[in-house]
């Protein structure tokens, strides 16, 4: 019926457009009728009354919120469906509620695209066409195990995703363990958790992938949020409902961003910063702050390093310590120099056990051992004196007195919460940043209290045990997983980096890379722990370790997608495809972009159908309690969970031998005792349970747990299938106990906060400052895009900073962008959520619409462009576009997400940070074109 | 019997979707077509500078007290229960869609045969709650409601915008908001009487200044049921 | 504020309310026209091809609502629905539409010369007398369901409110000036092609008369409809300015359906066109046109605005 009838659709068009007459929207469909086929008119008949409903609880798999679900599916005693996921009502995290994400949860499990059987890359095709056969699990992995005869131990790199890390990452630990590969790639880390939380966890030494932290809105009454948008309102559901309802209770909310995002728009002030410059604008208001007292004295003075003595060598800042190594302060008391202990939470006392009261500010003309010295405090100051609101304003463009006022209100409504921030990987400074940030929270005292920032119980229970080890001159057994923070992390990057640790004598490529660029005298990165410098010269045969090549030639993923979320694309695209790798392993659950590059792929059940074998803490939650995931229903397809596919994968790469340490590795790093382990797996193998590995180490989890915290397995299990949650304490009584450093030492070297950082001391090399990033007190730097000067300019004719974010209804660039929801709430968003977002009147000079074509390139790899449909705001900074960082998935098999948008990832390049290599995505300008 | 209502608080509403997805998910909704008994609309407020603002609108049936979608219906599958749901009998619908052009709040949508049928493969062929071609649009969830369970909208909304009640209820939180004129419906002129109810963006306007008298309060201003006030900032020091 | 068109109601419903207003007209003046002998001549003939292409434009006018259905086996609700729907305008109209057709099917029993097949049956024998005896009776009954009908038409747009263009009383008299304007010139034509009667030039003369007036009434309506949707609501004025900006409104409905009829009618009766054949047919053929522009254009600038 090709007759057109005019209408407009439900999309908005304004009086000013009316007038184009309805001439000119004839023609867009035809009528909305039709006769029915034969199968339109067999209605269903109404089961549905006669189903069952069951309930049960598992943990949300979509982001790392980690929100507690409740699960409700219907069956008749033959088929059950999951018909329905909301949050877990009992649940103090997500209290009830969970995003659009964590609703669609259900639609992975039932998304007809998903990977169903096993899939071995077909003869003659070449990775990245997508050419796969089915295959039973016994032949992958003898493909596998045919593969990797000629693969050494070192020679492989596994990579994981946020999932992976939160859920398998003690597995996986054990796993390159047994099969001696110390090589590890985890997405979160320099996109995301080491980039920027480094810095904040120089201060607090808490150190804990995925959030350590949840500040704690409810009690705020000031909430200054900077570079914050999913990990808030955007939507990371445990922070948000906290936040919602601090707007609700009367908290003031100031947002700084270019744009406004959805956090942004809940803010009662949105201060339009110029990108990157961020530190700038925290810099100017920690100076305000300290030097017009506003900060917490009694707190500064009691728990954090400020009054500290130090001199000056050279151009650098040294600790001014007794020859015990004890920190020296000046005493306003005793008007005398004190020294106080090395390792402590607070400074009342001094080292021969009187009452101090160490003085922030320097005595006049102080010298100690002929040395002049300052506090911290004020050599913190002096290092940012320059940093005055007018020196700010001209690069942030926000007006001197708007951080005048910011400074004052966040001093004086209290308790006031800077949010600590997450994903980093923006620009060079962001990890300064993010320790400015912890330093401003740190002024007003803060830290593990009410209405401030709150550590999660998890981490308050491992630093208590370790706090107890440390007074007892003990250390924690196993140390690569029994500790947390600061020291827990060095423990971790400690095992992969020492060759001695490792049998064959190579430590990861990563550091082999590190000390090879060190001895060549080129710039490096310190600590590249689980981040891919050198990855792609270790494919193309570039990395020597002791005189000889060290070859990545084998890959496995598992969890993780890093042609879509490492920058840029097309260096992923390479190393994947390129001659020298000789197998690709992919574990996934959909068909993502890597999976395109395996040669296997190996399809796990998705996290309804699972039954975890972690019975662990609760989420990113101050509150302390277990939890873990039951399964809904059982495996749709012939998939299998982790755990079993990474005794088979060792069976396959290792041999039996291999297995054998396996089970040794599960010990030291997951728990159960190996022997005890063996039988059991035995016994569900005996009883043909599918997933005898998972249901095995599951059971033993569950008398672990139960015994630690003192509760038999039958009742911990009852719990936790009623109510999902087996709650312990709240975060309250942790606070009361455990609060860091109030009640027990800081994570740090030196138990209390540090603003003059023992970690980036640490780093310094031959006792001199390497870059900016490294210095050992917060300090200006630029973002990087201008190379080494600030962004002072207005940004001119086509050029435009680059900016991009998460979109509320899809996790990083994830396949859940292929979920059908999702999908659907994306297209009824398109204009805004796949748009180039760019400022009206930027917009008007260049002649661009909302809708129009455009092409952006990076003018720093003009190679690298992409194209996308503008999207004309004044939601925006003139000087910057923005997009959503989701989109633009190209596997074909990904049915509703393929094309969809477009990929950041084709547009950033590569460009890592000197500490961690944490990625420095936005460090460009581009050029707009209408095409 | 019962007045259930709704008040929705857009100040809080955060633009996540949840609600949009546990309805579609809860209802079985052709959402893969487009079509949602709720959605959240991201409007653009303020032409200059300044007063640029993104207003996330949940929308939804408001379950009018004079709804001419049931007024229009000529077969009775739109009526109005004697708890105020206003609902619809996918059975007795013959789908003339006269009462989709009636309601002036855009809730209702023609569910055609290939979506009904698209919906058994979509959500489970014996999971489905209506199973015939016709007109659909939010019911308050009903058959939550029914036994006392909340909206699943309501239930999973994260930025806690959306407040479900009985009118009828003097006690009823939303009773409170709805008496004290905080909240205002859609479109009240229409005569519709609508039962779900706004609350209008307001900023905080008060701002501190050092060594300013330290607060000095200035009232953001409320804005039409739809509307939002642009922030105000107020500079104490420049004042008399 | 968001502006949107209806889009549920498409052509197919223009095509009903179309041919419904006008068919049922068509039966009402063909009937009128036989009863009172307008004209003086005995308009039998007319009033038979009147009564069934009427009920062919109400058939096919109700197929296309049929069609137009979400659920069609669902469609015997709507006659039930009277019953405790009697405030649903879309119930009352299908039944006087049934009733219309029914009518005008006895109706025309009595005017028919040879049914097919059951001429000769006794029982249709009886009928077709039956019908004779209460003609008048079955006339008036016929075009009160068909006038009934044509107001429908407008009241079932009346019956939106949040629409403007459509909520208000102007529609339903429009609809139905319209109806009766397009069924005088249904029955021009037939008059002009198929009777070829030379003896109902009064009749056609008065037809003409009255359509010329019925179209300037028309005019009347639309230009105050212009003035009406130009101020009070926003949702008037955006549809105000998609009617006008759009030719086949304009040029389509207002100039070829109205104007030129217009002028080609007061034309011919002032005789400053020479009447004829071609010319009234031409300006019937027109008529038609704009008929069916009318209502195509009235759903399709249906317009709502949304508060948000
Ligand atoms: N383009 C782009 N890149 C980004 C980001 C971005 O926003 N955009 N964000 C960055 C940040 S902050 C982070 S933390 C990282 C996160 O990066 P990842 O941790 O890699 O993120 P995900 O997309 O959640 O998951 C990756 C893969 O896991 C698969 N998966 C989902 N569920 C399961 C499961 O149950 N089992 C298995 N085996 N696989 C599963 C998905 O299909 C997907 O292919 O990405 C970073 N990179
Ligand atoms: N919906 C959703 N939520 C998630 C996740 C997800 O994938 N999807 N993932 C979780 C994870 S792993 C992470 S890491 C967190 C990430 O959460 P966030 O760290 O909050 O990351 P984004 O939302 O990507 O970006 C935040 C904001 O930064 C702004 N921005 C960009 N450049 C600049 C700048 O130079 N200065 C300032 N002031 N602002 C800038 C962007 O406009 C954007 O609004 O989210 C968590 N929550
Ligand atoms: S925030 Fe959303 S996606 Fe993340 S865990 Fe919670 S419900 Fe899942
Ligand atoms: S579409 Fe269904 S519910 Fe709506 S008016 Fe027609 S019969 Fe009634
Ligand atoms: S909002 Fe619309 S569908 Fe709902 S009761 Fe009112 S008129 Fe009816
Ligand atoms: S009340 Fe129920 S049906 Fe209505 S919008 Fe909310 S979830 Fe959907
Ligand atoms: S769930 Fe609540 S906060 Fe989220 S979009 Fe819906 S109404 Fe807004
Ligand atoms: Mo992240």
């Amino acid at each position: 019926m090709a007759w057109s009838f005019p209408k407009l659709t439900r999309r908005t068009f304004l009086k000013g457009s009316a007038a184009v007459g309805l001439s000119g929207i004839v023609g867009s469909h035809i009528a909305n009728a039709g006769l029915p086929s034969l199968s339109d008119l067999k209605f269903a008949s109404k089961k549905r009354g006669a189903m069952k409903e069951k309930i049960s609880y598992t943990i949300c798999n979509f982001c790392s919120g980690l929100c507690n679900v409740e699960v409700r599916t219907l069956t008749d005693g033959v088929q059950s469906r999951i018909v329905k996921l909301e949050g877990n009502p009992v649940s103090k995290m997500n209290r009830g509620r969970v995003c659009a994400r964590g609703q669609s949860g259900l639609f992975q499990t039932y998304d007809t695209d998903r990977i169903k059987t096993p899939l071995i890359r077909v003869e003659g095709s070449k990775r990245g066409e997508m050419k796969f056969r089915k295959a039973t699990w016994q032949e992958a992995y003898e493909y596998i195990a045919k593969k990797s005869k000629n693969i050494q131990p070192w020679e492989w790199t596994i990579v994981g995703g946020w999932s992976t890390c939160v859920f398998f990452l003690n597995p996986l630990f054990a796993f390159a363990h047994a099969n001696r590969t110390p090589n590890f790639l985890a997405s979160p880390m320099q996109h995301c958790v080491t980039t920027g939380e480094l810095g904040t966890d120089s201060v607090t030494g808490n150190f804990k992938p995925h959030g350590e932290i949840l500040p704690n809105y409810d009690n705020a009454r000031y909430i200054l949020l900077v570079i914050n948008n999913s990990s808030i309102a955007g939507v990371n559901v445990p922070r948000a409902v906290q936040f919602a309802e601090a707007k609700q209770r009367g908290a003031k909310v100031v947002a700084i961003d270019p744009r406004v995002s959805e956090t942004v728009a809940k803010a009662d002030e949105w201060i339009r910063i110029r990108p990157g410059t961020d530190l700038d604008f925290i810099l100017a208001i920690i100076r305000e702050v300290m030097s017009k007292d506003y900060y917490d004295k009694a707190f500064c003075q009691k728990h954090t390093d400020l009054s500290f003595l130090l001199f000056k060598d050279g151009n650098e800042w040294r600790p001014m310590t007794n020859d015990k190594q004890e920190p020296l302060v000046w005493d306003e008391l005793s008007k005398s120099v004190k020294a106080v202990s090395a390792y402590n939470n607070n400074n009342e006392f001094d080292t021969a056990g009187n009452k101090i009261s160490p003085a922030l500010r320097t005595p006049q003309d102080l010298t100690v051992d002929g040395k002049v010295v300052s506090t911290v405090f004020d050599a913190q100051l002096a290092e940012i004196d320059h940093c005055t609101p007018e020196w700010a304003e001209k690069a942030t463009t926000v007006s001197a007195e708007t951080v005048v006022r910011i400074a004052y209100e966040f001093t004086h409504i209290k308790p006031a919460i800077i949010d600590p921030g997450w994903m980093g990987a923006r620009y060079n400074n962001i990890q300064m940043l993010r320790r400015a940030q912890a330093t401003l929270q740190t002024l007003i005292g803060g830290i593990d209290t009410i209405g401030g920032w709150v550590n999660a119980a998890k981490v308050h229970k491992t630093a208590a045990k370790m706090h107890e080890a440390k007074l007892a001159g003990k250390t924690m057994p196993n140390p690569v997983t029994s500790m947390t923070g600061m020291p827990g992390w060095k423990a971790q990057r400690d095992f992969f980096s020492d060759s001695k640790n490792w049998e064959h004598g190579y430590p990861a490529w990563n550091f082999a890379y590190a000390a090879q660029e060190k001895a060549a005298g080129r710039p490096y990165v310190s600590i590249p722990f689980m981040a891919d410098t050198g990855l792609y010269e270790s494919v193309d045969g570039k990395v020597m370790h002791e005189g000889k090549p060290y070859m990545t030639k084998a890959f496995l993923s598992v969890g993780a997608n890093p042609v879509h979320h490492y920058f840029p694309e097309g260096r992923w695209k390479e190393m994947l495809g390129s001659d020298k790798v000789d197998l690709v392993v992919v574990i996934d659950v959909l068909p993502s972009d890597t999976t395109a590059y395996a040669d296997v792929i190996l399809p796990e059940s998705t996290y309804l159908e699972r039954d975890e074998i972690i019975i662990g803490n609760n989420g990113i939650s101050p509150d302390l309690s277990v939890t873990t995931r039951f399964k809904a229903i059982d495996p749709l397809y012939d998939t299998k969970s982790t755990t079993d596919i990474l005794f088979e994968l060792t069976e396959a790469i290792s041999g039996a031998e291999g297995v054998e340490r396996l089970y040794k590795s599960f010990e030291i790093m997951v728990g159960p005792k190996a022997d005890k382990a063996k039988e059991v797996v035995a016994k569900f193998k005996a009883a043909n349970e599918p997933a005898p590995y998972t249901a095995a180490y599951r059971q033993m989890s569950m008398n672990g747990m139960a015994k630690a915290i003192d509760t038999t397995p039958e009742n911990l299990e009852k719990v936790l299938r009623e109510k999902g949650i087996y709650e312990i304490d709240t975060m309250e009584h942790m606070l009361e106990k455990y609060s860091m450093p109030r009640k027990i030492p800081a994570l740090t070297k030196s138990g209390r906060l540090e603003i003059y950082s023992s970690f980036y001391d640490s780093l310094r090399v031959d006792g001199k400052t390497r870059a900016p990033n490294f210095s050992v007190l917060a300090t200006a730097m630029p973002s990087g895009v201008h190379g080494d000067k600030r962004s002072l300019e207005t940004l001119k004719g086509d050029e435009f900073y680059f900016t991009y974010g998460k979109t509320p209804t899809v996790s990083h660039g994830s396949t859940n962008a292929n979920n059908p929801v999702l999908h659907a709430i994306n297209t009824f968003k398109e204009d805004i959520y796949t748009g180039i977002w760019i400022n009206d009147s930027r917009a008007k000079a260049l002649g661009i619409k909302s809708g129009d074509k455009l092409k952006i390139t990076n003018n720093e790899s003009p190679n690298l462009s992409i194209t996308g449909k503008a999207y004309v705001t004044n939601q925006i900074h003139p000087d910057t576009t923005f997009m959503y960082s989701s989109f633009g998935s190209e596997n074909k098999g990904l049915t509703r997400a393929a094309g969809f948008g477009s990929a950041i990832n084709k547009l950033i390049g590569y460009k890592v940070d000197p500490v961690v290599a944490g990625f420095r995505s936005q460090e460009f300008t581009i050029k707009v074109e209408k095409v | 019997m019962a007045r259930y209502a709704m008040v929705v608080d857009l100040n809080a509403c955060i633009g996540c979707n949840a609600c949009m997805a546990a309805c579609a998910i809860e209802n079985q909704t052709p959402f893969w077509a487009g079509k949602w008994r709720t959605t959240v609309e991201d409007i653009a407020k303020g032409n200059s500078e300044d007063s640029a603002m993104r207003l996330f609108f949940p929308r939804l049936c408001n379950h009018c007290d004079n709804p001419p979608c049931v007024t229009v219906c000529p077969t009775g599958a739109t009526y109005k229960t004697t708890s105020g749901i206003v609902d619809v009998d996918d059975e007795v619908c013959m789908g003339c869609q006269a009462c989709v052009l009636a309601c002036p709040y855009d809730a209702r949508y023609g569910i055609h045969y290939e979506e009904n049928t698209e919906k058994k493969a979509v959500f489970g062929e014996d999971m489905l709650k209506k199973t015939r071609p016709s007109v659909d649009k939010c019911n308050f969830c009903r058959d939550r409601v029914e036994i006392g369970r909340l909206p699943a909208c309501v239930e999973t909304c994260v930025g806690n915008s959306r407040m479900f009640g009985d009118l009828d209820n003097p006690n009823d939180k939303i009773t409170k908001i709805v008496k004290s004129g905080l909240a205002q419906p859609l479109l009240p002129h229409l005569g519709t009487r609508p039962n779900v109810y706004y609350i209008p963006v307001t900023k905080q306007a008060i701002h501190h200044l050092p060594d300013a008298d330290a607060r000095r309060l200035h009232h953001g201003h409320h804005a039409d049921a739809s509307g939002v006030v642009a922030p105000q900032f107020i500079d104490l020091s420049k004042e008399a | 504020m968001t502006y949107a068109i209806q889009e549920q109601w498409n052509w197919l419903v223009a095509v009903y309310l179309f041919l419904g207003g006008m068919g049922a007209m068509v039966m009402t003046v063909s009937i009128f026209a036989h009863i009172y002998k307008i004209g003086g001549s005995d308009n039998s003939k007319l009033a038979w091809w009147g009564n069934w292409i009427g009920l062919i434009m109400l058939g096919i006018g109700s197929a296309m609502l049929f069609y137009h259905l979400l659920n069609h086996i669902a469609v015997w609700r709507v006659l039930v629905g009277v019953f405790y729907k009697p405030d649903a305008w879309i119930a009352w109209g299908t039944w006087f539409i049934i009733f219309a057709m029914i009518g005008a099917f006895w109706y025309s029993l009595p005017l028919t010369k040879n049914m097919p097949v059951i001429e000769n049956w006794g029982i249709y024998q009886w009928f077709k007398g039956l019908c004779e005896k209460n003609h008048t009776a079955i006339g008036w009954f016929t075009a009160v369901n068909g006038i009934l009908t044509a107001v429908y038409t407008g009241l079932l747009l009346q019956s939106m409110p949040a629409i403007a263009l459509w909520h208000n009383p102007g529609i339903p008299v429009l609809f139905t000036v319209s109806a009766t304007s397009t069924a005088i010139a249904t029955l021009l034509i037939v008059q002009y092609t198929i009777l070829k009667n030379e003896q109902d030039h009064a009749l056609r003369h008065f037809f003409e008369k009255t359509d010329a007036w019925l179209i300037g009434f028309e005019l009347v309506i639309v230009f105050a409809f212009f003035h009406y949707l130009l101020s009070g609501s926003e949702g008037g004025y955006v549809s105000h300015d998609l009617l006008w900006g759009s030719a086949g409104w304009v040029w389509g409905f207002v100039v070829v359906g109205l104007i030129i009829p217009f002028i080609i009618e007061v034309g011919t009766l002032t005789k400053r066109i020479p009447s004829g054949a071609t010319t009234i047919i031409a300006a019937a053929s027109m008529v038609l046109i704009g008929g069916y522009l009318l209502r195509h254009y009235m759903l399709a600038s249906g317009i709502y605005e949304y508060p948000w």
